[in-house]
């Protein structure tokens, strides 16, 4: 009877840990490099504590024409932190892994107006995002499409 | 009618006298931290982690200080130095920046050095105006992160820093 008791508890503890790997999985396929419709950055998202980032790591226009150096967030609406520059700038904070293929409670924040929305993430398919930014409530808001930067395989 | 008006004007005294026993003081202290990463790193920023586990008293050296007590944390000052032990110099970096996340709270810029110049350490940071750590100071945990923007292509060893943060606090006095 115990034997089949322990047997019952290491099935059970087996599937649960299968279960939540397989969640952690789905959640992680966010992590990547992937391209606004714009095309003038690219956003590499990682996960730190469980939750979503995505920072800038590539401009299409590094260079500030106006000062002739690298882009900073000349926009931030705190002053101190307007030196910080846009290169490695997170854009995209504190995402969860809510539903199937949706990521929610995070933030977006546009350095073209100094801007923060809220945001939802919905991966459409594997190499596709759906993002929204919005105020208040999703129906007022904007989407884009963002795509998975595909790294070319080495040649042999 | 004067005499029923005495027993409110009596309890409003006492209640103002009670009030008046939970005053707020202003507090000072410095956190010491040590944030790390595996490389390899490349060209562009790259993140060192540093967790802390709250323990309100200990920070502030008062006894019986609870988490419910701190009304407010700003920055005072942030510096950061490298390990002596760690094979890489300033001129390797851009610049620098500091972040906190834990609990609930959003990730929160700190702190800013962009461009780092000269080879002087430990380097000061500009710090956020705006950034209150009280919140943060409510989670059991939390993890600041220290971004390094390199100038290399490749460093292939493990990276440490120190951070060092000078805060000002208000905590509730009874």
């Amino acid at each position: 009877m115990k034997n089949m008791m322990r047997s019952f508890l290491t099935v059970v503890l087996i599937s649960f840990t299968s279960l939540i790997m397989a969640q952690d999985g789905e959640a992680d396929r966010l992590v990547g490099v992937w391209e606004p419709s714009h095309g003038k950055a690219k956003v590499k998202i990682e996960k730190i504590n469980d939750k979503y980032y995505g920072k800038i790591v590539w401009l299409r226009e590094p260079i500030d024409p106006e000062t002739e150096k690298p882009k900073v967030d000349k926009n931030n609406p705190d002053e101190k932190m307007r030196s910080t520059p846009l290169r490695g700038y997170r854009i995209l904070k504190d995402f969860e892994y809510t539903d199937k293929d949706t990521w929610t409670e995070g933030t977006i924040y546009d350095p073209e107006n100094g801007n923060t929305y809220n945001c939802t993430i919905k991966m459409t398919d594997e190499n596709t995002l759906d993002i929204r930014g919005y105020i208040g409530i999703s129906t007022f808001g904007r989407s884009d499409v963002w795509k998975r930067l595909k790294i070319p395989s080495r040649k042999k | 009618m004067r005499k029923m008006r005495l027993p409110f004007i009596l309890s409003f005294i006492m209640l103002l006298g009670l009030f008046s026993c939970t005053s707020t003081e202003q507090k000072e202290a410095t956190l010491q931290l040590k944030a790390t990463a595996q490389g390899p790193f490349f060209a562009g920023p790259n993140s060192l982690m540093a967790e802390y586990s709250i323990n309100p008293a200990d920070l502030f050296d008062s006894e019986g200080l609870k988490k419910s007590d701190i009304e407010e944390v700003k920055l005072k000052s942030v510096s950061i130095d490298l390990a002596k032990s760690d094979s890489i110099a300033l001129d390797q970096f851009t610049s620098v920046s500091l972040s906190i996340v834990g609990g609930d709270e959003p990730m929160t810029a700190l702190a800013i050095l962009n461009p780092i110049e000269g080879s002087n350490t430990p380097l000061t940071l500009t710090v956020s105006e705006e950034a209150d750590l009280a919140p943060f100071f409510q989670a059991d945990k939390v993890t600041f992160i220290l971004d390094w923007d390199f100038i290399s292509d490749d460093y292939r060893e493990e990276m440490n820093s120190q951070i060092t943060l000078n805060l000002n606090a208000a905590l509730k006095s009874n």
